[in-house]
């Protein structure tokens, strides 16, 4: 019923607060802050800060929880802890921080409580220092009235103040050393140790799980296992310890799990060795020791090894010869030489190559319309006459020149009229030579030629045929013209036929 | 037409050649190696490394030097730089026997366990990733295509129904190969594979210190990388935990491969 009140308290303080317009802020010294705070909030007043240590007498590295406990009656807001200094501890936050209603001198307190443990480095009397909370206490705004009839209108104001909690005191002692088992590892609290194989029947070469678990309350990850005692026929595989912690408030606690692979390469019985671990128990003020059991494990030789065995067996009768055991493992040798084979050719260069890829289907593509143009010049004449027609015609047209140049004007204009007649010929797969000129001139008619160019090729033909048969008519410079006339005109047509 | 085809061919191995005895200029490292090897003979694991890393600076691809080199760093307990090379090797000769079998027994030693789900193995076997090296498929692949143009250039002058039976039985192992290939870029590029070598790595759930630290991993530890943000890179283990990693705890086994 208490809990809920004060949890109702709460809430009632968080609405006001939320519903705040702003708030007073106003700062203390140290000094100020404390004595201050002492005079309006001290005890049995509306808020104070009470720190502690448990035990406040203890041994090197024992356990003591540092507690801080802030106690308030009036809603408070934006509560932060100053950054706490333990000198002479290894310290942690438990994270076990909790509020809880509680009653001091019939006053009922909201108390927020902190706790930190601490572990004493070294022995001797340590002051932990005071710390503060710095916290906005809502207070009731006397000339601030608010509008009644207005539900958001707040008369609660924030004032900050610093609260300062006492000082505390602990004395540390030595550990004794009258006593001190061998192997011993600072390991101060009480402690229990417990082991358990995952498997205990196994073929050779299979593995199984050694799990070893200290538990206890004390500084649980410092604990440090002896070395495990070597295991004939086994390999161990050590894996990173694993902490679980289980704290209360006023105890620090948890476990440490060990776990090692066993591999075994050797049939038969394993036994694994108690392992042992000592510790100082600072509640009776002595070294106490705990251990596991011993763990037995059958280690049968795997299916091959057997059948194997048997083989060896048979083949060697009568003889004494044992089967070779592995006995340890270890990496294989350097190799002596390099593998030169392809070891500089790295994949940039193997890129390149592959750009190449696009030649060979390129060069087939070539070569089969060579192929397929070769057998068409071999089985289709009149396409063979037509292709090579211009270049036969260009030929005879210089030949024609060079007759010309040496003058042979006659000798050169029956060539051109070769040449022309030739070309027309190859063109239309006629016998070219053979036409009469007006032979010609009826095959042109048929082609797909402008009429202009039709009558400079009928034109060419009448004036070579005339220089020809009237001798009168021949000259050089004439002759010379109509070449340059029929090459042109050959080469016109060559584009239209 | 024999006379084309043949300068066809001739061109062809001219390229080749002149990719070789480019190659053949960088300078000859075997003398280097036989002396790291005696070092290592010498138990002088960190001179003999020095010198195996020396050939490995000049851009040598080896499978034995990389073995050589994780074999360094297995006897100077570095275990996680071990695996880095052994896994090198492998990729440049996945058939080499000891190299399977110091990284496997590398594996053995290292803090995690993490369970495998077999992710890939069906394409691994399936397209020969573990028979063949990518360069040697390439090789193959570049092989098979010249005598695959080659046999339908012979075909076109002399139609033979062998010939023709032949160029498609190498198209279809030409198939497979650029499948293989295929396979092989595909899963060097969306698995990514990298080796823990920092003797602890935290695997946080964000790309920044404040972020919460996920899992620890420790040196040898494998991991795929699915994705790289400034100084840290997205992981994956194998058994599907992801989280973010310091780029410098990691070492990528594909690089300069």
């Amino acid at each position: 019923m208490k809990k809920i009140k004060g949890l109702f308290l709460l809430f009632i303080a968080f609405l006001f607060a939320s519903l705040l317009p702003a708030v007073a802020h106003k700062s203390y010294s140290a000094e100020n802050a404390d004595n201050e705070s002492q005079q309006v909030f001290s005890e049995g007043k509306e808020i104070f800060v009470k720190a502690g240590a448990s035990p406040s007498r203890a041994y090197v590295n024992q356990q003591i929880i540092y507690s801080l406990k802030f106690y308030r009656k009036v809603p408070v807001k934006n509560a932060s802890l100053e950054r706490q200094v333990f000198e002479g501890f290894i310290s942690e936050d438990m994270g076990t921080d909790k509020e809880y209603p509680v009653t001091v001198a019939s006053d009922e307190y909201y108390v927020y409580e902190k706790n930190f443990v601490l572990f004493p480095t070294k022995a001797g009397e340590f002051k932990i220092p005071s710390t503060g909370i710095t916290c906005d206490v809502l207070v009731r705004d006397e000339g601030n009235s608010g509008d009644f009839l207005n539900p958001f209108s707040s008369n609660l104001r924030g004032e900050t103040h610093t609260f300062i909690s006492n000082p505390v005191t602990v004395e540390v002692m030595e550990i004794p050393e009258n006593g001190q088992p061998a192997g011993f590892n600072n390991m101060v609290g009480k402690y229990i140790i417990k082991a358990e194989l995952s498997k205990n029947r196994i073929n050779a070469g299979e593995t199984t799980l050694l799990t070893i678990t200290v538990s206890g309350k004390g500084n649980i990850k410092d604990v440090v296992l002896p070395l495990l005692p070597e295991i004939t026929g086994v390999k161990v595989y050590e894996e990173q310890p694993v902490v679980t912690l289980f704290n209360s408030s006023s105890v620090y606690s948890g476990e440490k799990v060990f776990k090692k692979t066993l591999v075994s390469f050797k049939g038969g019985q394993i036994v694994i060795d108690p392992v042992r671990i000592s510790f100082f128990d600072p509640e009776e003020g002595r070294y106490e020791s705990a251990e596991t059991k011993k763990i037995y494990a059958e280690i049968a030789g795997s299916l091959k090894a057997e059948t194997e065995n048997a083989d060896t067996l048979q083949s060697q009768e009568g003889s004494h010869a044992n089967a070779v055991r592995q006995i340890a493992f270890d990496i294989l040798p350097i190799k002596t030489s390099l593998n030169s084979s392809m070891s500089y050719l790295i994949f940039p260069e193997i890129k390149k190559l592959m750009m190449l890829l696009i030649i060979p289907p390129v060069g087939y593509v070539f070569l089969l319309v060579w192929q397929r143009r070769r057998r068409r010049y071999r089985e289709d004449i009149r396409f063979t006459r037509s292709a090579k027609a211009l270049a036969r015609a260009m030929r005879t047209l210089k030949d024609a020149e060079e007759r010309l140049s040496k003058g042979a004007v006659m000798e050169s204009c029956e060539i051109t009229l070769r040449g022309v007649k030739g070309y027309f010929g190859d063109k239309f797969c006629v016998e070219g030579e053979a036409l009469t000129g007006k032979e010609l001139c009826e095959v042109l008619s048929g082609a797909n030629i402008e009429e202009e160019k039709k009558d400079e090729v009928k034109e060419i033909i009448y004036d070579l045929e005339q220089m020809i048969f009237a001798s009168n008519a021949v000259s050089e410079e004439k002759a010379k013209k109509i070449i340059g006339i029929a090459r042109t005109s050959i080469n016109d047509c060559e584009k239209l036929l | 037409m024999t006379k084309v085809i043949l300068k066809i061919f001739w061109f062809f191995f001219l390229v080749i050649i002149s990719f070789e005895s480019s190659a053949e200029v960088k300078e000859k490292p075997e003398s280097i190696f036989l002396e790291a090897n005696s070092l290592y003979a010498a138990g002088k694991y960190e001179q003999a490394l020095n010198n195996y890393l020396k050939i490995a600076e000049t851009g040598l691809k080896d499978e034995n030097l990389f073995y050589n080199i994780g074999n360094s760093y297995f006897r100077l307990g570095r275990t996680g730089l071990a695996i880095l090379y052994y896994e090198k090797s492998i990729i440049l000769n996945p058939r080499d026997q000891d190299v399977a079998a110091n990284l496997q027994y590398a594996k053995k030693i290292i803090v995690d366990k993490i369970d495998e789900r077999g992710s890939g193995r069906l394409l691994k076997t399936l397209f020969l990733h573990d028979v063949l090296s990518l360069r040697e498929l390439v090789f193959l692949f570049l092989s098979l295509y010249l005598f695959f143009w080659a046999l339908l250039i012979i075909r076109i002058k002399y139609k033979n129904v062998w010939i023709g039976r032949t160029a498609l039985s190498c198209f279809l192992l030409l198939l497979f190969c650029a499948a293989s290939l295929g396979s092989i870029y595909w899963s060097k590029n969306i698995y990514e594979r990298a080796v823990i070598t920092d003797k602890e790595a935290n695997v946080r759930s964000g790309n920044d210190v404040n972020s919460v630290t996920l899992f620890k991993l420790h040196e040898g530890s494998e991991v795929f990388v699915l994705d790289k943000n400034g100084s840290w890179a997205k992981i994956e283990l194998d058994d599907g935990k992801k989280g973010w990693i310091q780029k410098s705890s990691i070492k990528n086994i594909s690089d300069n491969l």
